[in-house]
């Protein structure tokens, strides 16, 4: 997983920021993270806006990432295991965002 | 810089719920106009307006609010604000309303808020509330439900907050709604009417979610000092803040806290001069059953972790240690985004007046506190009675 980091303070960050809002520095760093992770909580959705109805039942998940860092994103593949705690591998990046599967 | 008090002098309030027929500026200027006769203030003497809103460009269509509102109330060429912080805007709407009375600039405000929300489909409004959320949560499908029911399952899992404590606010805020005639939903509902709706964002069910609704509510402010001209019972307001939290959940310090509420009660309860254990009354923001169980700890009524089971034993009822929501709360009387805020100062003035459907007996000390979209933006006010 791609995070960026501030030239000047080294705050970590993801996705990418317009400003740091540690510092305000506006130059970042892109580095690469390990894509394994752990959720720390998630949803299964069954009321959806429009766009997304057709998808429906879907599960909304945040994933505690190395730094420190979480990202809210999609679970993709088989749902059996999804609890707190579960593992959890980064798949891929879209227009929806970014997909994990449990591992 | 020396503030001055602000009180309230006026309230008005349409029913919430569902309201064919009625405009979005209709209902605002019914609201508005109730609250200028409560007050039984000449319209001439009103010198600012501010308004809030959510979505009326996404629902109904509809910009540049504020000013339709009041030309449409004959209030002359005084300036006539929207704001907007998605379910907290008429909090904000009357933060703005006391900061221009307590620094002077004005003597007599006008406060609303108001929203349209039956006239567009379930998918249309999951759509507009989903864009209060960050883009990139937005773009994964999140909603407002999923938001809380990915807090609700933390709370659960770090507090051992269980399904049924959840259930329990939803009862007892259906129970609150029955005498109150501005209520969306008026009847009770139990524990099985709960654990049996269908799933909206697990372990959210239908009964853990406010209604979709229509409504406004209005507030006319004065100076303390000059409240005696026009009211028999002018409720003051003692404490106002507001804060900004977090607009995502993944870099949010906390997914059982909202920042932007401790901070807000923090200003109000410093600027009283009081603690939560003197508050009589609370109108706090129950979204979603797990939302009253957070913001009853967040308010510091309850230490965190301890507010599923502080419904379960009675102490959020009315005749308990802090009754919440006696009014019904945004689980029975609805929420019509925009106009929450004002709606929940509305029933907080009713209480303090001693005049409530589902009066707290005794009530000197009422608190109201509104959130906005994925803990953004807070608003906390303290009124007293007078």
């Amino acid at each position: 997983m791609e995070i960026f980091s501030c030239t000047e303070c080294q705050r970590n960050h993801i996705p990418s920021k317009p400003v740091c809002p540690s510092c305000g520095a506006t130059e970042f760093k892109a580095s690469q993270i390990d894509d394994k992770g752990t959720i720390d909580s998630f949803t299964t959705i069954w009321v959806a806006p429009e766009k997304f109805m057709d998808q429906v039942p879907y599960h909304v998940i945040v994933v505690k990432l190395d730094k420190e860092l979480r990202i809210t994103g999609r679970l993709s593949g088989p749902a059996d295991g999804l609890a707190i705690g579960a593992s959890v591998e980064f798949t891929e990046k879209d227009d929806v965002g970014y997909w994990f599967r449990l591992i | 810089m020396n503030l001055r008090s602000v009180s309230v002098i006026g309230i008005g309030s349409t029913d919430f719920g569902r309201m064919d027929g009625e405009s979005l500026v209709d209902m605002a200027c019914a609201a508005a106009n109730e609250a200028i006769a409560d007050a039984g203030v000449p319209r001439q003497k009103i010198q600012a307006f501010y308004l809030g809103n959510f979505a009326s460009g996404i629902l109904v269509g509809q910009e540049t609010l504020a000013p339709k509102v009041a030309y449409q109330l004959g209030l002359g060429s005084i300036p006539a604000t929207k704001v907007e912080g998605a379910c907290a805007s008429a909090g904000i709407a009357i933060r703005h309303g006391v900061i221009l009375v307590a620094t002077g600039l004005a003597d007599i405000v006008l406060v609303a808020g108001a929203e349209k929300m039956t006239s567009s489909t379930t998918a249309q409004n999951t759509a507009a509330l989903a864009a209060a959320a960050e883009e990139l949560e937005y773009n994964a499908g999140l909603t407002f439900a999923g938001a809380f029911g990915i807090w609700g399952n933390r709370h659960m899992h770090e507090f051992g907050t269980t399904r049924k404590q959840m259930a329990l606010v939803s009862i007892k805020n259906k129970h609150n709604g029955i005498p109150n005639p501005r209520a969306q939903f008026r009847k009770e509902i139990t524990l099985d009417d709960v654990l049996e709706s269908r799933l909206v964002a697990d372990p959210l069910r239908l009964y853990d979610c406010c209604p979709v609704s229509d409504g406004a509510a209005s507030l006319v402010l004065c100076a303390t000092d000059m409240a005696r001209e026009y009211a028999d019972k002018p409720v003051e307001i003692i404490g106002s803040g507001q804060a900004t939290g977090f607009i995502n959940i993944y870099e949010a310090d906390s997914m059982v806290a909202f920042k932007a509420t401790i901070e807000a009660a923090r200003q109000a309860y410093d600027m009283a001069g009081l603690k939560p254990a003197d508050i009589d009354v609370v109108e706090l923001h129950d979204c979603f059953t797990m939302a009253e169980i957070i913001d009853s700890e967040d308010l510091g009524l309850f230490e965190k972790g301890q507010g599923g089971p502080a419904v379960e034993e009675g102490l959020t009822q009315v005749g308990g240690k802090i009754p919440i929501n006696p009014s019904g709360g945004l689980l029975a009387k609805g929420h019509p985004v925009g106009a929450t805020g004002c709606g929940q100062a509305f029933e907080v003035v009713r209480q303090l007046r001693g005049e409530h459907e589902n009066q707290v007996s005794g009530a000197e000390i009422g608190l109201a506190h509104n959130l906005g979209a994925t803990g953004a933006v807070s608003t906390v006010h303290i009124f007293k009675r007078s």
